[in-house]
């Protein structure tokens, strides 16, 4: 035991400190120095440090992909496609039972697939949709779950910024990575949509179709909805088509995908100076809050490691004799506990350094690469649970935010079906690791 | 917190403020260097004499470092903005029921104990990393930017400035602890 105690101090200390509530990126670094100090590591081993933030971070080009994706998701939030979308698709679902909610969930997945900011889907879906779920009468409980969660898809389906920095992180194709993603964010999607179908047939009260239908014309309406699609799908195709085909690398197509979002913007009208200084202010500090978690995490991991970390982390996992499952499991479950107080950028650039070469050592029948993407993806989808999960989701503290009426146990208590569901596809991406590696592996 | 001291945090923010734009050629230099790779073209620009930084031609080797540059640039200032603005990743739903003024003593000590020593640090070892890399005329090694302590400086600058946020907020949250008047000027709370 004392042979592991100053990694095990500097856990606690870390823990102690992120739970102060304190930016975590200067928590990381300061318990790293204060360890230095204290365990009597020389100075100049933090230099170190900056070595490691200048050749391993600022001159990282895929992370160059990070603002490019973000200026590209508040772009399109700015220019208003996703509200017209959101129109013309309840136009046309209006007369069916859980019309809207069908609506919302093709939303989500639109939105996911083509900016992959949460809190702008989440608010944009809540401020569309739920005045008019609310004046339809339908479940208050089951339309806030179902905009948190199919808020959170952005996450997991690519382009996702998460993605990029887990595949810098475990050091893989991020394009393998979008790729593997397809098949659990359509998953998930698809078990959204047999949820709310069990629930128009079965409960229909909750999401009743309106007694009175305006008259609408079809055809106007279907040809508003063909227009509105047809530039989120362009820039979709062209950003991750261009990643999928090999053609260009995630921070060329990022490029592509920002250019593509100002032209719309610019169609639409809505590309005004102060449109484009708040998104460009905005992409420089969610950049840099993102990146500083980065920066603080190589200060911890440069003293933690010298200290013996790593090796007390695999003795932890004392993986000669388990099965690779349980280890598995017992990751998963940890990961998905810190889901409930962390958000993904501490967890993919604390936690998951630290199990990713334990699951590396791991024998489950397959090539490690291909177990270190499955695990990944599988990764994801417990990240994503953490959105939605009370008492701290960040999905949740949106939607509380533009609601501030609903009470936020219905909030609670909506999302868990959700959440449900989140762990059902979870298991089966586990059990299946044919859902994440048959598209990366196909395409080779 | 002093109306002066907030002024000058404010001030602290500006290069954030400014290096945001560069995200627009940011964008349009990876869409020329795409097209110019496409064509199997380097060279974007070549003349006789050499000027600094670029040298005698401007390839696209050199936007692919001018994009990192600029991405180094966006972070690196970012920074201190982000922190000024409370827009750094946090976990606060402990400091949620904590009162104000326990608040401002978790952010006093944060800002002197660990912001603060890891902006030296940085800074301190940032600066020899830049001097190295200017009485050596560090440049690319593939044809790209030359000047290389150009980037290198931005290293000890803004953690400087980083750091300088810090012991001002620090202190001016110190004395406000002292004359006890937390509760007042809402607007500095995180």
């Amino acid at each position: 035991m004392t042979e592991h105690l100053w990694p095990m101090l500097m856990l606690l200390a870390l823990m102690a400190g992120v739970f102060s509530g304190y930016p975590v990126a200067f928590i990381l670094a300061g318990v790293g120095i204060l360890f230095a100090v204290l365990a009597d590591v020389p100075m100049l081993f933090l230099s170190m440090g900056v070595q490691r933030i200048y050749s391993g971070i600022l001159t990282n080009w895929l992370l160059v992909a990070i603002p490019l994706f973000v200026f590209m998701g508040l772009m399109l939030e700015r220019s208003g496609i996703a509200e017209r979308l959101m129109r013309s698709l309840a136009a046309l679902f209006r007369g069916v039972p859980g019309g809207y909610a069908f609506a919302v969930a093709i939303i989500g997945v639109i939105m996911a697939a083509s900016t992959g900011i949460i809190g702008a889907s989440v608010v944009m879906m809540g401020m569309m949709a739920l005045p008019a779920m609310r004046e339809a009468r339908y479940d208050m409980q089951l339309s806030c779950g179902l905009i948190a969660s199919s808020g959170t898809l952005g996450i997991l389906l690519p382009p996702s910024i998460m993605l990029i920095i887990l595949g810098d992180q475990m050091r893989l194709s991020v394009g393998d990575l979008f790729l593997g993603a397809i098949g659990p964010g359509l998953l998930l999607a698809g078990l959204y949509f047999l949820y709310l179908t069990g629930v128009a047939i079965f409960a229909p009260h909750r999401v009743p179709a309106p007694e009175r239908v305006e008259s609408i014309a079809f055809w106007p309406a279907a040809w508003a909805l063909t227009r509105d699609l047809l530039a989120p799908f362009v820039l979709i195709l062209s950003v991750l088509g261009t990643i999928i085909a090999g053609i260009a690398t995630p921070t060329e197509s990022a490029a592509i995908g920002a250019a593509g979002a100002l032209l719309l913007a610019l169609m639409s009208r809505k590309l005004t100076f102060p449109a484009l200084q708040g998104a460009v202010h905005e992409t420089t500090r969610t950049t840099a809050m993102i990146v500083f978690v980065m920066i603080g995490a190589s200060i911890f991991s440069v003293v933690f490691r010298r200290l013996g970390g790593d090796a007390m982390i695999l003795q932890i996992f004392d993986i000669h004799d388990a099965n690779p499952y349980w280890v598995l499991f017992i990751i998963m479950a940890l990961i998905f506990l810190l889901g409930f107080f962390l958000d993904w950028v501490e967890i993919t650039l604390v936690v998951v350094p630290i199990v990713a070469p334990v699951v590396a050592l791991l024998d489950f029948g397959m090539p490690s690469e291909q177990v270190m993407i499955w695990f990944a993806i599988a990764l994801a989808v417990n990240l994503q649970t953490s959105f939605l999960t009370p008492p701290f989701g960040y999905a949740l503290f949106y939607l509380r935010g533009i609601a501030p009426d609903i009470p936020i146990t219905t909030i609670y208590k909506g999302v868990m079906p959700f959440v449900l569901i989140q762990i059902a596809a979870l298991i089966l991406v586990i059990f299946f690791p044919a859902l994440v590696l048959h598209l990366p592996m196909g395409s080779r | 917190m002093s109306a002066i001291l907030s002024k000058l945090l404010d001030l602290l923010c500006l290069p954030g403020k400014w290096v945001s734009w560069l995200i627009l050629p940011l964008i349009a230099s990876i869409l020329i260097a795409v097209v110019y790779a496409k064509l199997g073209m380097n060279t974007l620009l070549a003349w006789d004499d050499p000027i600094p930084v670029l040298g005698r031609a401007l390839t696209v080797n050199g936007l692919f470092d001018l994009q990192w540059y600029i991405f180094a640039l966006l972070v690196l200032f970012g920074g201190a903005w982000a922190l000024r603005e409370d827009k750094h990743v946090a976990v606060d739903f402990l400091s949620l029921m904590m009162s104000d003024r326990q608040r401002l003593w978790i952010r006093m000590l944060g800002d002197l104990l660990f912001l603060l020593p890891f902006c030296l640090i940085i800074a301190w070892y940032g600066w020899s990393f830049a001097l190295t890399a200017w009485t050596t005329g560090e440049g690319s090694t593939q044809g790209g930017l030359n000047s290389r302590w150009i980037i290198k400086a931005m290293v000890p600058l803004s953690f400087a400035i980083l750091g300088l946020m810090g012991l001002l907020r620090g202190l001016g949250t110190a004395a406000d602890l002292l004359r006890g008047q937390s509760d007042k000027d809402r607007k500095d709370l995180p």
